[in-house]
């Protein structure tokens, strides 16, 4: 038999660190952490699903966490007209966010447990992003029979829509796959009848066989070039109508004079042709849109999902009558009720005495926060101990979390990135290039007046002074650098950062949930005795609170066999003081004892003298009886790699700085913990992202690195955002580097490889300019010998893909 | 070598009836979620048959 410590939960695969539950399922014992766990178990085995468990391997899930309160009555004509596509009298569909799903195991568990309902046809998980297509017979069965189901085996729904502009953007992701799908063919099936044009050119070949050869290409050429290139030509078109030039307009011009000229000599039978280099360029280059175009997906898929968080119904008193409205037509100055464990739809000021609210949606900050009356409650805030009636102050589509949507969508468009390099050379270049390409066409008219003559050479020029290597220096590099990334777990979302990641000279850390863990644990107790912490035990257990959690799991951790001594205690009366602690009365073999568990104030309230203790972190005091027994001390720890990760950093950024919500004493600690001498204490949000413009303004590239949607204004307005995947989802969406190892040294290794990656591109930049710049001469005068040209460009680009590919063993150096 | 004539055109007739099964391919949402077909491939066994829906 394991020991206590060792044992695993059979369902979940946490360590039980409680006292086991056992059940014998298959004449095999197994051990479950908590009655969830086994819920969900028994369920799964008895409708012989256990290949769940096979599936599920040594993955381990969150604890079962029970909601106690029913789902919201979803069976209403308004939600069915919001949510679900009626698609002819048998079938209907509805898109539900499955919220907790970890790995393919938890997909086959929700899909089968779906289709096992009477009326549902199928039900589709999507891997990457967790939604669920489900197909439904509207007669036979409900979405809240559908939720309920979810609900049984452990997960959360939501009902999910999708907005228009995340719409748009899948569309937009399919056609850019087709291109990229199009372009991969004729690529490569033109290089096939390529090589033998190479080979052609050296040992000779008939005439009639290299017009066949160049027939084919073109044939293969023309679906790339019309098809693939589609959104280039479109791009240079508009860029033209605004009178700028682009990358875009640079890359159309070329490969379309490559393209044209190549039907030139296609029909003419004079010269070679460049049909291969068409197909090639606008394959690589597809490959980097799709990747910028995906993580944009993401962004919008994040921000509806968020306004889907919120319930549908909410429940409005008029004239002290309840009434269930939808959430959207609320208008300011309703009377609402809003009931425990559920988010507040809109702002709205606070009519009940005392009530705790969970803000971590907005603020990041775990701690509940106890809000009297008048104050005003945000939307989106969670009720924790009790329901409570608010006035309305602002709309459903006016609150303060719609309003921060649109200001992030805003944000993610008007974004004040630093240009790429390649977009500020190729607007020069182009000129320069336009300017030589006239000055040859007239050199030669003068000198030969040959009109012909005269505009093939020009012609040549063009096509040579072509950055067609150009055109993948960046790419190539963008797409090598995020799979190095990748490998030690950072995304970087927006190929735009590489720049000013690279360049970095300011980085500022959020501190709660960043540097440190974000989660309060017992740092230090002044209890020890084992009787006393059992009657902590049995009262903590009753409440909620996340202090309450974490004493549990001290109790717990200090004592693995301690379980076995609660056996004769007992609890009679319990009393939950929101803000303030617990009173309870506990039978002790038989013997009452009156237990006050709870802040300094409570216990002065009571009458008892509480020594002042000088430390960050929350204190819960104790006293049994008359006795005053001591205290917990709870304190949010910094992150085990917090200290090595500054120190790193120090060596390659000048300027590090925390700035916290916190108070002045807590945030100097930690500040001197991890070794930064600038700090910042008592910053709002908007301070925060005051801060960011303000050093933007000094000419400094700033790093913001937080966690919540507190920060997602400073993350979006810093050159540089950097979030980790454990934060709150829309942060992540405004951040251009995501770290989801979980490991906070990623950020320097995304730091160094990005430094890398933007000295390849720079590198790319002058290789190819190089090879340019020897081509122009010979071709402006006339001796550009077609397989000097040819073995140019393709050695051009091979040489930058090389280069760019160079990335993945540099930076693990 | 003038068998080329032949040869070509029919490399280039079959490459485009590959063409087209991407395209059928890519239009039947085969390509909607990437990652799932590794990890349903373990499924299958176990799962019944999907009923594929007409207007699905």
């Amino acid at each position: 038999m394991q020991t206590t410590s060792a044992l695993l939960c059979h369902h979940c695969g946490n360590e039980v660190d409680s006292k086991p539950i056992f059940k014998t399922i298959d004449n095999r014992e197994e051990a479950f952490c908590c009655e969830g766990c086994l819920t969900v178990s028994e369920i799964i085995h008895s409708s012989g699903k256990d290949l769940y468990y096979s599936l599920r391997g040594s993955n381990t899930l969150d604890r079962v966490n029970f909601s106690n309160t029913p789902p919201e009555n979803l069976d209403t004509p308004q939600i069915y007209e919001k949510y679900v596509v009626q698609k002819n009298s048998t079938t209907s569909e509805v898109y539900i966010k499955v919220t907790n799903i970890h790995c393919s195991a938890c997909i086959w568990l929700n899909e089968k447990a779906l289709l096992e309902i009477d009326g549902v046809h199928t039900a589709v998980i999507n891997f990457a992003t967790g939604t669920a297509m489900v197909s439904f017979d509207k007669n036979k069965t409900s979405i809240t029979e559908i939720f309920n189901c979810i609900l049984s085996i452990g997960y959360k729904p939501i009902l999910f829509k999708p907005g228009e502009k995340l719409k748009k953007g899948q569309n937009n992701l399919k056609s850019l796959l087709l291109k990229i799908g199009v372009a991969a063919f004729c690529f490569g099936n033109i290089m096939l009848f390529s090589v033998a044009l190479y080979s052609g050119y050296f040992s000779g070949i008939e005439l009639s066989y290299k017009r066949l050869l160049h027939y084919v290409s073109w044939a293969l050429a023309t679906p790339a070039y019309l098809f693939s290139g589609s959104p280039f030509m479109k791009g240079a078109f508009s860029s033209i109508k605004r009178k700028t030039l682009t990358m875009d307009v640079l890359l159309f011009l070329g490969i379309s004079l490559a393209y044209l000229y190549s039907v030139y000599v296609t029909i003419s039978d004079n010269g070679e042709v460049y049909f291969d280099s068409v197909c090639m360029i606008y394959f690589f280059i597809l490959i980097g849109k799709y990747f910028e175009e995906k993580s944009r997906v993401n962004s919008h898929e994040k921000i509806d999902e968020l306004l889907c968080k919120l319930p549908e119904m909410s429940i409005c008193i008029t004239n002290s009558l309840e009434n269930t409205i939808p959430s959207e037509s609320i208008v300011s100055g309703m009377t609402i009720k809003a009931l425990t464990g559920e988010r507040i739809p809109v702002d709205a000021k606070l009519l009940t005495d005392k009530i705790n609210v969970d803000e971590s949606f907005l603020t990041g900050e775990s701690r509940p926060i106890t809000r009297k009356k008048g104050d005003i409650l945000q939307a989106g805030s969670i009720c924790l101990d009790s329901s409570c009636l608010l006035l309305t102050t602002s709309s459903y589509s006016d609150s303060s979390l719609s309003r921060m949507k649109n200001r992030i969508e805003e944000a993610i468009l008007s974004k004040p990135k630093i240009q790429i390099l390649t977009e500020r050379i190729a607007s020069t270049f182009i000129k320069i290039v336009f300017f030589v390409a006239i000055l040859s066409f007239i050199g030669w008219i003068v000198f030969t007046h040959d009109l012909e003559k005269a505009l093939v050479y020009t012609i040549s020029v063009l096509i040579v002074a072509c950055p067609c290597a150009l055109g993948i220096s960046v790419p190539t590099a963008l797409v090598t650098n995020h799979i190095v990334n990748s490998k030690f777990g950072a995304i970087l979302k927006s190929p735009n950062a590489i720049d000013p990641l690279s360049k970095l000279d300011t980085i500022l850390f959020d501190k709660t949930g960043t540097l440190t863990e974000g989660k309060f644990r017992v740092t230090e107790s002044t209890i020890k005795d084992s009787t006393l912490l059992s009657y902590l035990y049995k009262i903590e257990r009753e409440s909620r609170h996340p202090i309450a959690r974490s004493i549990l799991r001290y109790i717990e951790s200090t004592d693995p066999n301690f379980i076995s001594l609660q056996s004769d205690t007992e609890i009679k009366d319990i009393q939950v003081l929101s803000g303030e602690g617990i009173l309870a009365t506990i039978l002790d073999m038989g013997i009452e004892k009156k237990v006050v568990i709870g802040t300094a104030a409570l216990l002065t309230k009571k009458g008892f003298r509480v020594p002042t203790v000088n430390k960050e972190g929350s204190i819960v005091y104790v006293s049994v009886d008359s006795d005053f027994k001591g205290y917990l001390l709870l304190s949010d720890t910094p992150r085990k790699e917090s200290l090595e990760l500054i120190t790193l950093l120090k060596k390659i950024i000048p300027d590090i700085r925390l700035i916290s919500g916190d108070r002045e004493e807590i945030v100097q600690s930690t500040a001197t913990t991890l070794g930064i001498s600038t700090y910042q204490a008592n910053f709002k949000p908007e301070m925060k992202a005051d801060l960011v413009t303000t050093l933007h303004r000094e000419g400094k590239v700033v790093a913001m690195v937080g966690d919540g949607i507190n920060d997602s204004l400073s993350l979006a307005g810093a050159d540089v955002g950097i979030s980790h995947s454990d934060a709150e989802d829309l942060s992540i969406d405004k951040s251009d580097l995501i770290i989801i190892s979980g490991n906070l040294l990623s950020i320097h290794k995304a730091i160094l490889s990005a430094k890398i990656t933007a000295k390849v591109i720079k590198q790319n930049i002058i290789i190819s300019l190089f090879y340019n710049s020897i081509m122009l001469p010979l071709a402006i005068s006339g001796l550009m010998l077609p397989v000097l040209c040819a073995g140019f460009m393709t050695l051009s680009s091979l040489t930058v893909l090389l280069n760019s590919l160079s990335i993945r063993w540099r930076s693990t150096v | 070598m003038t068998a080329l004539y032949i040869t070509i055109p029919l490399a280039m007739i079959l490459a485009v009836f590959a063409l087209i099964i991407f395209l059928i391919s890519m239009k039947n949402g085969q390509y909607d979620d990437i990652e799932a077909a590794k990890y349903r491939i373990l499924f299958d066994e176990e799962f019944p048959k999907k009923k594929k829906d007409s207007n699905g």
